[in-house]
């Protein structure tokens, strides 16, 4: 079978445009992507002592809800939140380190806007330490995290 | 009249934060605080504030001691503010410099109409069955009421130590439970809210995961487990209420 090239340029532009800018994983609600769009402005309504379930009931009310419409807990919050700031972390690292890597330095061609290389990401910094080490690994909180998550995960898989 | 329980014990691993868990479960309108290096209680993110501790070694230089002075400004207001019951997890390592000060502001807090009671974790580990005196003693100048509850954990404890710890305190026991591997794994990794709110639902969840037998053996084991754990803490949780 032969493949038509300008159907499948086509198409490949297609699917690409509908796909979610972030890039990070699968997405089958918007609560992730909503999330991560407006994770600085969750983190500093926590730093304001503002409470979880209260930012979940108005991103609720704001229409962000998990599963069949129903509202966002804070506990699933909490959790969305944590995957994402650990994908965060993740990718940080990886641009560091892809950096880093002297032989990909070397053989780098030049880059144009039709290749579609991947953005340089800045580094995240942590939430709550400023020391830049601390990016290197999870917090106990991350990982903590990323357990409730997956916890949840399984008490709801069919 | 506010009244806030400090569970304390200074030596880590002794089970202070599933006590915390559990009382949490008791008095579901509870807030919490959780002062400790790294957040543990993430399920209970909405009803808690976390502190960090302790002092980065490198600002009490900076600062002459007065970082280290301060490290506890935060959890002294957050408990000045409290409007009701509140559960204090304090971290290991912190009781002994934290209860001082909550000693030292006693009468300013009673003045708010906050009142203290302390709830020690005992196990048979020396460094825990050896700290919880010295913080049951820390507390009764301030504390309305002291609780220790012994954690079979690391076997039972001394009765004579247990004894020791004196007729002014409540003493209750938490039974060493042997869970299944499984079961243990989801309790790690959700604490007990998640066995009060969404484990009954999830049985179907887990049988088509894990089987029917070992479904049924999560499910009991967990549901045990937080029961046994809620009722060490019941005396303690009733005090909180008021």
């Amino acid at each position: 079978m032969t493949l038509d090239p300008k159907r499948l340029a086509r198409d490949a532009k297609r699917v690409q445009a509908t796909r979610p800018a972030g890039g990070i994983g699968r997405e089958t609600t918007g609560v992730t992507r909503a999330v991560r769009d407006g994770l600085p402005m969750i983190r500093q309504l926590r730093d304001s002592g503002i409470t979880w379930a209260a930012i979940a009931a108005a991103m609720s009310a704001q229409g962000v809800t998990q599963g069949a419409g129903r509202p966002l807990t804070a506990s699933r919050l909490t959790a969305i939140v944590g995957q994402v700031e650990a994908q965060l972390r993740r990718q940080a690292e990886q641009a560091t380190a892809r950096r880093a890597r002297a032989d990909l330095a070397a053989l780098q061609p030049p880059r144009t806007s039709d290749t579609a290389a991947p953005a340089p990401i800045a580094p995240i910094p942590p939430a709550s330490s400023p020391a830049p080490d601390t990016t290197a690994h999870a917090s106990e909180e991350a990982i903590r995290r990323a357990g409730l998550d997956a916890l949840h995960k399984l008490l709801k898989k069919a | 009249m506010p009244r806030i329980l400090l569970v304390a014990q200074d030596k880590g691993g002794s089970g202070k934060t599933v006590l915390v868990r559990a009382l949490a479960e008791c008095l579901p309108t509870a807030r919490l605080i959780e002062i400790e290096a790294g957040r543990r209680l993430v399920e209970l993110d909405d009803r808690l504030s976390f502190f960090p501790v302790r002092a980065e070694r490198g600002e009490i230089d900076r600062t002459g001691g007065q970082a280290a002075r301060a490290e506890f400004d935060g959890v002294l207001n957050a408990m000045a503010a409290a409007e009701g019951p509140v559960i204090v997890d304090v971290g290991a390592n912190t009781a002994g410099s934290l209860l001082p000060l909550i000693r030292e502001a006693g009468g300013r807090y009673g003045r708010r109409g906050i009142t203290f009671a302390l709830l020690v974790v005992v196990t048979s580990e020396p460094g825990a069955l050896a700290n919880a005196p010295t913080l049951l003693d820390l507390a009764a100048p301030f504390a309305a009421a002291r609780f220790a509850v012994e954690n079979q954990v690391e076997g039972p404890v001394d009765p004579a130590a247990l004894k020791a710890l004196g007729k002014g305190v409540t003493l209750t026991r938490l039974e060493r439970l042997s869970l299944d591997a499984r079961a243990n794994e989801l309790l790690q990794k959700g604490g007990l809210r998640f066995i009060g709110e969404d484990l009954a639902g999830a049985e179907d969840n887990l049988i088509t995961q894990f089987g029917f037998a070992e479904a049924g053996r999560i499910v009991e084991d967990l549901t045990r487990f937080r029961a046994k754990a809620m009722a060490a803490t019941a005396p303690a949780a009733a005090w909180l209420e008021g």
